[in-house]
């Protein structure tokens, strides 16, 4: 049964496509989780908002970029501690406009990339996950 | 901001094609929640579950059917009185082994391999209707 003391967390990325490249965005060093390593823009889905609207707002605060956001294709999931599943959904983009700003509070660097220059770059865990899955 | 009573919940739901038909499962008519409405066999994630191992689970419980999960397909978004926000995603699967369907009672009246066409006029639970209108009609 569902237990009142466990808590689900959801967040949505988006896989930003322009060309045969790929925006990954590089995580700030202070970060507490995953400092330092290779992350596709996205972030928490807020309670009641749909996952499609959280990506474009989470978009437009890490990378100012704007998109047009296609399929859902990925969800990555891991449980943390006792109480914590968190899921990632990731959706396929089609970059539209917009120079890539970043929030240097998250991000230090961002590049454009294929998959295979994305392979061999320290990712995010459910980055890492996501590449093995699109190279099947 | 986040108010303590406010949960995220996950489903999962299978999309299963034979011969461009699709299965459905007609809810239990002494069912709370929707009863005699059309659906897809699945249900609801128990915690830390694994969503794939979710919906075998659900799958052979509800139908009897072993499955093999392939692609998917679709995430409907649903949030009910302010306390429960539902992602239920859809997954297309395929029947493995044996194809025999044995429906549990309590959960459902009836199953039937529909076609697109019988599938829209037929009544549907939310995330079915919402894959219906956005993910079948434009991918079909």
């Amino acid at each position: 049964m569902f237990d009142q003391n466990h808590f689900v967390i959801n967040a949505a990325h988006g896989l930003i496509k322009n060309g045969d490249k790929y925006l990954i965005t590089l995580r700030a060093t202070d970060k507490n989780y995953m400092p330092n390593l290779w992350d596709i823009p996205g972030g928490t889905i807020e309670f009641g908002e749909h996952p499609i609207e959280a990506l474009i707002r989470e978009i437009d605060e890490e990378t100012k970029t704007k998109v047009k956001v296609g399929n859902l294709i990925f969800v990555y999931d891991f449980v943390s501690g006792e109480k914590r599943h968190q899921f990632q959904m990731v959706f396929t983009c089609d970059y539209l406009s917009g120079e890539v700003i970043l929030n240097h509070r998250e991000h230090q660097e961002y590049r454009w990339v294929t998959l295979e220059e994305m392979e061999q770059l320290p990712k995010i865990a459910f980055l890492e996950e996501l590449v093995k899955f699109l190279n099947k | 901001m986040n108010e303590v009573n406010q949960k995220f919940r996950l489903a999962v739901h299978t999309w299963i094609e034979k011969d461009n038909k699709f299965l459905i499962v007609r809810r239990s008519l002494s069912d709370s929640f929707m009863p005699g409405v059309w659906d897809t066999p699945g249900g609801s994630l128990n915690f830390g579950e694994d969503p794939k191992n979710a919906l075998i689970r659900e799958t052979k419980e509800e139908s009897n059917l072993n499955i093999e999960i392939g692609q998917l397909l679709f995430c409907h978004n649903l949030v009910c009185n302010n306390s429960d926000h539902w992602f239920a995603l859809v997954y297309q699967c395929q029947i493995v082994g044996q194809e025999k369907i044995i429906l549990d009672p309590a959960e459902h009246e009836e199953y039937r391999w529909v076609t697109y066409e019988e599938l829209k006029q037929l009544p549907k639970v939310a995330f079915l209707e919402d894959f219906y209108i956005n993910y079948l009609t434009k991918h079909v």
